[in-house]
């Protein structure tokens, strides 16, 4: 199998499309029910919120949730997708749909594929793409991927003190298209003379370790259920390795588009800079998370906020830019400073939530930003003897309302949950509804 | 023509077009505007003599097609062109073909791929000859290569009257291809 630059754009279409899908992933079948919120306090509340480490367990709270994977029965019997590159059934778009939506979850509803033609029209002094149906695949803005992650938190605990380490990565890589090639894709506009046509990509990444000191505990109140509680982690950010670029790659239409004497020519600088000895300088940074909660009864609301400060200093990086030159028809690299410092931040994260209980009905209202951009998720809960109903709206990072349903029954430390859900973890955004089912252990 | 660019033309929007998934792409190609006023775009025909025939073909022209297309499948290749024949004097009928290969010199060695209508020659006028129609699917895998050799060969017969300064000049050649996109 060959692959083409066409097909490596799918693939960061693909990773962009991902991001969402990653944010509101969950195996819980009453998460999905709700639409990503979570009414316990566990998941990304204990994430994003120090406080929660200290809040006392409540009874609806799982000990650990196992997904019952129906999607992978449905993926083994209805799949038509073939690898196959030679048969006539070979849809990359199906094959990223399938990445974007793994086979965890029963799909009720797939997302819609683009199988339009696509026409090309071209001429010496004409060029019209008109992509169809394909040109929702065409981002309206910048489109990328990446957030702050904590990917491991290994730590013990002593009476509300806790010394951990985690690993962090920091990501943040896209791209943008300008306003006339945008156009030109998704408006079938045709290619104009004396124009440039750019894509202008940008990018962060960096990652490493941070030991850790944090402390937890309730400040004041009552009792366990109404009270104050405070939590605050101090973070020491060793930073193993960092790169970081932005630029601009593009043509320029001259006064014929396809003609010998003027033709269109490449144009693109971008600068980067990057780590000199990944893992041998470490960079450096201080930060910290704080959160409160409150339990008042039928009341609990907190916020926790991640990374405060969190400033790391590189002491060697190098800074390079490739800029195109004329005269040797490529891109040519120069090496701008070298072993200079850089300073880079890690983006705060933060989580906002409030849940109000009334007899058996449970609301639930949180904000989730993972460094990137704001979800928004609003839900209840109700139960009746062993038996839950769910129900949930969300505002996803695309900025898309997405809806969930669910239910479930409970004997004793078991219980039996399903949850429906739209999402738009899709080439074309337009949702599709999956079914998610799980056991869990009280 | 400028067959290098017209390449990247095709290379750069079968990338795009990628994005169809499952479906067609379907290539509009004005070969004519890549021809015209490059001196390939006329056949000059010597005099016939009445009652006499001839041929005369044009050199063989290359034309860039996308990259990637070797796995792909050609569906169709319809053409639609327009020849235009003025002469000093002369009668008689006049058509032309377009031949394709997937070398130079192979060009005209096979049968024609299609042929125009015939057309009567009007004394010291104008002519217009239209060719419309698709190519056999025997033809269709050359445009999955990476270039494709076109020749057009003029079919002169004079009638009563010998045909003198005989110029058969183009003046539209459209080509749609449609393809099974397997661009990998």
């Amino acid at each position: 199998m060959r692959f083409r630059p066409a097909a490596i754009g799918l693939v960061v279409l693909t990773a962009a499309a991902a991001v969402p899908a990653r944010a509101q992933f969950s195996f819980d079948a009453r998460r999905i029910g709700m639409a990503g919120l979570s009414l316990q306090r566990d998941g990304d509340l204990r994430r994003y919120n120090a406080a929660y480490r200290a809040t006392p367990r409540k009874k609806e709270q799982s000990r650990f949730i196992i997904p019952i994977p129906l999607g992978v029965l449905q993926a083994i019997k209805d799949s038509n997708i073939t690898f196959d590159t030679k048969d006539s059934n070979f849809n990359p778009i199906a094959i990223a749909n399938l990445v974007l939506n793994p086979p965890i979850f029963y799909q009720i509803r797939k997302p819609p594929t683009p199988t339009n033609d696509v026409t090309v029209t071209i001429g010496k002094n004409q060029l019209i793409v008109d992509l169809g149906g394909a040109k929702v695949l065409v981002p309206q803005d910048r489109f990328s991927f990446g957030g702050s992650s904590r990917l491991l938190d290994l730590g013990f605990g002593v009476k509300g003190f806790r010394l951990s380490v985690y690993a962090f990565l920091v990501e943040d890589i896209g791209s943008d298209l300008n306003d006339n090639l945008r156009a030109f894709l998704r408006d079938t506009q045709p290619a104009q003379p004396h124009t440039e046509y750019d894509v202008l990509p940008s990018g962060i990444v960096q990652a490493g370790f941070a030991p850790s000191l944090g402390w937890a505990g309730k400040v004041a109140g009552p009792d366990p259920e109404h009270g104050l509680y405070l939590g605050a982690t101090v973070h020491r950010y060793y930073g193993v390795a960092y790169g970081q670029g932005n630029g601009t790659i593009g043509l320029i239409v001259h006064d014929t588009i396809f003609s010998s004497d003027s033709a269109p020519t490449p144009v693109g600088s971008v600068d980067y800079r990057y780590t000199n000895h990944p893992g041998g300088n470490f960079g450096t940074g201080m930060g910290g998370d704080v959160g409160f909660v409150v339990l008042q009864g039928p009341i609990e609301f907190g916020l926790g906020v991640n990374d405060v400060g969190a400033t790391i200093t590189w002491p060697l990086t190098r800074i390079e830019r490739a800029q195109y030159d004329t005269a040797t028809n490529a891109f040519v690299k120069t090496v701008v400073a070298d072993s200079v410092e850089t300073k880079t931040k890690i983006p705060i994260s933060y989580i906002g939530n409030v849940t109000y209980n009334t007899g058996n009905i449970t609301f639930g209202f949180n904000l989730v930003n993972s460094g990137r951009r704001t979800m928004m998720h609003v839900g209840a809960e109700t139960r009746v003897g062993p038996l839950a109903v769910r129900g949930g709206i969300s505002r996803d990072q695309r900025k898309l309302l997405q809806f969930g349903l669910g239910g479930g029954l409970r004997f004793g430390f078991l219980g039996l949950d399903v949850g429906f859900a739209t999402n738009s973890n899709n080439l074309s955004s337009q949702r599709g509804i999956v079914m998610a089912t799980s056991l869990t252990i009280y | 023509m400028n067959k290098t660019r017209l390449g990247l033309a095709l290379a750069a929007a079968a990338s795009v077009a990628l994005a169809c998934g499952q479906g067609h792409i379907i290539f509009n190609v004005d070969i004519f505007s890549f021809m015209s006023g490059t001196g390939n775009d006329t056949i000059t025909i010597p005099t016939v003599p009445a009652t006499l025939g001839g041929t005369v073909d044009n050199p063989p022209l290359s034309v860039q097609l996308p990259p990637g297309l070797s796995n792909s499948v050609v569906d169709t290749v319809s053409l639609a062109g327009r020849m235009v024949l003025t002469n000093t004097t002369g009668s008689g009928t006049v058509f032309f073909q377009l031949f394709f290969a997937g070398d130079s010199a192979s060009t005209y060695s096979g049968a024609a791929a299609i042929s125009s209508d015939t057309v009567a020659i009007t004394n010291a006028g104008t002519d217009t000859v239209h060719l419309n129609g698709n190519l056999t699917p025997v033809l269709n895998s050359l445009f999955t290569q990476s270039k494709v050799w076109i020749g057009i060969r003029a079919h002169v017969q004079a009638g009563a009257t010998s045909i003198t300064n005989g110029k058969l000049r183009l003046t539209a050649l459209n080509a749609h291809v449609v393809v099974n996109d397997k661009f990998f």
